[in-house]
């Protein structure tokens, strides 16, 4: 049994059903990821687990107990960084981090021991009388972390902690989940990038079509999808439509089709293949209208995944 | 409480950084209430422009429009009634006085005024002032009247006087011929005349009397029968006198009643006379004479205006400064941050009211500090009444700033709703229309109206130095009112995080 558990928990907001049934079990002191499309029911789930939202049905559990139950225990042992930062631009790095600590009952002694070692782990202490608003994007993410980390939660919760962010500060915010996770820390996250919950996540959760249709560790789901990540398409179009010559000049593809007028090659080699595809063209003189390749996205797994409609996928290693 | 502590502090950290903020907040009012008090620090009224028009301009017409130049009223002569009363209604007149043809003050005449009643505010105060102007020399031609009037009754006393002694003569000489008159008739009494033949003995003489003597003495006898007859004659001419004289008597008698009855006249129209000289022509134009004297000893508008400013200015910035508040923390990113933290939605919303609470007191004591160095010299009579009264006014506005920043999502739709509750309060009170001219449904309204009483209660408190016990009906009223918005806000604040 995890830290969190939810049984068969459906959330709608009037007419409109965000979640259906969906179960969950979030293992104590691991990086646990949900993964989905925007707008999939994510940050719908992380609003369930602090009781921001009521489940119109199910249960949700926390340490085995109701959360209905433990709310004021939950609210000081959990700390939740939003997608986008949420911490007063007006105030200080110290400020706000204070402010938060005094909203979750610390004395001035404990919040002062604390934020020292937090503005270390953030790597914020040379900023700490700096306003918030004047620090870069990387350190405004790492000071929303800090005022959630303040009160040493047992359950940080982040909201798609790389979104928007350049891939260097995408690291930074990596590196720092796999920091927190070190002081003993159960980190939930969600993210609809594959890659970055590839890094950080022990376990994974994927949240499609308001339901979970798969819960595993990474390895296992990489096992499980890799063969969808391995296909690549190479789309093009000619001005004769004649696609006979190229077909018939390439190997190494899985398989072809034309759809609209445009030619559509499956394979796992599409730069290679694009290349001598072009000399082709070039050698019969044809002229080219279009050319792309189209790499599988995470929405693309989804498809697959659910084309059995999740039937079977929903289990735990 | 060190909740509490954090997020005030918060709360004023946030407010004074934002420079804008501080700015509006703490000089808004400020500038609010000097730009409103230079508007109003004045007791009169300038630059009325008065539209005339008279087909004959009369030396008394003249005479009144020049008053009215004198008194700082500009006056304009125009070509017809007509075209007067258009200037009134383009707005190029405030009033239009219609003098009739070659007013005189013998003839008397109406003075025709037209005014702008669509400026109900102003309409009265031009209406007064101007009538008051015409009042003023209607008062003076009175006067000159009247006295006309006193001086010609100084004329017939005189008179009277005069001829006082003339009458006293007339009465003397028929006192006079009454004696006269009346010794004349004792002496025609006196004269005795009705003699008879049988009183003289003839009778016993007869048969002396010789044969000789017989014929002198028949002629004796007839002779006095002569003289009888004569006698009779005369007595009947005495009494006749007699009844004359009596008569004359009676006609002296009735003119010295006469007389004395004329005196009687005079005396008393001189007496008349004597007690309308003793009242004084300036008595008589005006009897009763009225002064308004002011129960304050205040002078300008602004004076009697301030504590509804003052009540103004607590409920917009009260309302308008909570609900923002409320608002942006509601749809701030922090405001998900700040619910999963173990802390009540009582301490935020009570944080809230606590907040601004210090930023109103604060702006309340600059406002009360200028007004009490510049107008009101005692208002530390009542200062405790005062603060009572002020803290129970703005916890309400204050939480009703709150309710309405927890129903309203947007700012926008917030302000909008401020400002029209606001002017709903305003509408019913005494602030624009004295609550007295409105109908009894309004007033009925009004009575329920927190910012009317708080505007009554400021009245008493800062222009009258009324103690506790003289508002404690308004404060009972407040406080309760206070309650009320206090349990409001918890319901509306439950309903809203269903809502969620």
């Amino acid at each position: 049994m995890g830290i969190f558990e939810l049984k068969g928990v459906t959330k709608r907001f009037k007419d409109s059903l965000i979640l259906d049934n969906i179960s969950l079990d979030i293992p104590e002191k691991s990086i646990f990821g949900i993964l989905g499309i925007n707008g999939s029911g994510k940050t719908t789930i992380l609003r369930l687990l602090v009781g921001y939202y009521k489940a119109n049905k199910g249960d949700i559990f926390y340490n085995n107990k109701k959360i209905s139950k433990v709310k004021k225990k939950l609210k000081q042992e959990i700390g939740f960084t939003t997608q986008e930062n949420s911490f007063y631009p007006k105030l200080t790095v110290e400020e706000n981090i204070e402010y938060f600590g005094a909203l979750y009952g610390l004395s001035s002694k404990t919040i002062q021991n604390n934020l020292n070692k937090i503005l270390k782990l953030v790597e914020l202490d040379h900023v700490r009388n700096k306003l918030s608003e004047n620090l870069s994007g990387g350190m405004q993410r790492r000071l929303d972390m800090a005022c959630s980390l303040i009160h040493v939660p047992k359950v940080i919760i982040l909201d798609e902690p790389t979104e928007d962010l350049d891939p260097s500060l995408r690291k930074e915010i990596l590196h720092l989940i796999k920091k927190i996770k070190s002081i003993g820390t159960t980190v939930i996250i969600t993210s609809h990038r594959l890659e970055d919950i590839e890094q950080v996540c022990d376990e994974v959760a994927i949240l499609h079509n308001k339901r979970i249709i798969r819960c595993s560790t990474i390895d296992r789901l990489k096992s499980d999808y890799s063969d969808y990540i391995r296909y690549e398409e190479i789309h093009l179009q000619t001005e004769a439509g004649n696609y006979e010559a190229i077909i018939k000049n390439i190997s190494g593809y899985e398989n072809h089709y034309i759809d609209n007028h445009r030619l559509i090659i499956k394979t796992e080699k599409a730069e290679k293949l694009l290349h001598e595809i072009l000399h082709i063209i070039e050698n019969t003189k044809q002229r080219l209208l279009f050319v792309e390749i189209q790499r599988p996205t995470l929405e693309d797994i989804f498809k697959e995944l659910t084309k059995n409609n999740g039937k079977g996928f929903l289990k735990r290693e | 409480m060190r909740k509490l502590y954090a997020l005030i502090k918060k709360n004023l950290k946030l407010i004074v950084r934002s420079k804008s903020s501080a700015v509006m907040i703490v000089l808004g009012p400020l500038l609010l209430i000097i730009l409103i008090g230079a508007a109003f620090n004045t007791a009169s009224i300038y630059g009325i422009r008065v539209g005339v028009y008279s087909e004959s301009y009369s030396t008394l017409s003249e005479a009144i429009i020049y008053e009215l130049n004198q008194n700082n009223y500009l006056t304009q002569k125009v070509g017809s009634e007509q075209s007067c009363v258009e200037g009134i209604k383009n707005g190029v007149f405030h009033v239009c006085a219609i003098f009739p043809k070659n007013l005189q003050v013998s003839q008397g005449g109406q003075i025709t005024f037209y005014v702008d009643n669509t400026k109900t505010n102003i309409v009265y105060l031009i209406t007064e002032t101007i009538l008051a102007q015409i009042s003023k020399k209607s008062q003076d031609l009175s006067f000159q009247l009247t006295k006309g009037i006193t001086d010609t009754l100084e004329d017939i006393e005189s008179e009277i006087n005069d001829k006082q002694a003339l009458v006293e003569e007339i009465k003397s000489i028929n006192e006079q011929k009454e004696v006269t008159a009346n010794s004349i008739g004792t002496g025609l009494e006196e004269m005795k005349l009705d003699h008879t033949i049988s009183e003289i003995p003839l009778g016993s003489l007869e048969p002396e009397v010789t044969d000789g003597g017989k014929n002198a003495f028949k002629a004796v006898e007839n002779k006095i029968e002569i003289i009888l007859k004569d006698t009779s004659t005369a007595d009947n001419k005495k009494n006749s006198l007699l009844k004359k004289v009596k008569d004359l008597s009676q006609d002296i008698e009735s003119t010295k009643l006469s007389i004395s009855q004329l005196q009687l006249t005079f005396n008393k129209i001189k007496k008349d006379i004597s007690n309308v000289k003793k009242t004084g022509v300036n008595e008589i134009v005006n009897p009763i004479e009225s002064e308004i004297k002011p129960i304050t000893t205040e002078k300008t508008h602004l004076n009697f205006i301030f504590p509804t400013l003052l009540v103004m200015i607590i409920m917009f910035v009260s309302m308008l400064l909570t609900s923002t508040v409320e608002i942006r923390e509601k749809t701030s990113k922090v405001y998900f941050k700040n619910f999963i933290t173990p802390t009540s939605e009582a301490i935020f919303t009570f944080s809230n009211y606590a907040t601004n609470i210090i930023i109103i007191a604060l702006q309340t004591t600059i406002l009360l500090g200028a007004a009490s160095y510049f107008f009101y010299d005692n208002i530390a009579v009542s200062i405790k009444t005062l603060l009572i009264a002020l803290f129970l006014m703005i916890s309400i506005f204050l939480f009703i700033g709150i309710i309405l920043g927890s129903i309203f999502k947007t700012e926008e739709t917030n302000t909008i709703t401020v400002i029209s509750l606001g002017f709903i309060m305003i509408f019913f009170s005494s602030a624009i229309l004295p609550i007295e001219t409105l109908p009894s449904v309004i007033k009925g309204i009004a009575s329920f109206n927190p910012f009317y009483i708080s505007e009554l209660a400021l009245n008493q408190i800062i222009l009258f130095q009324a103690p506790l016990k003289s508002v404690s009906n308004h404060l009972i009223r407040l406080a309760a009112y206070l309650v009320g918005a206090i349990i409001l806000t918890a319901i509306v604040k439950r309903v809203a995080k269903r809502r969620q």
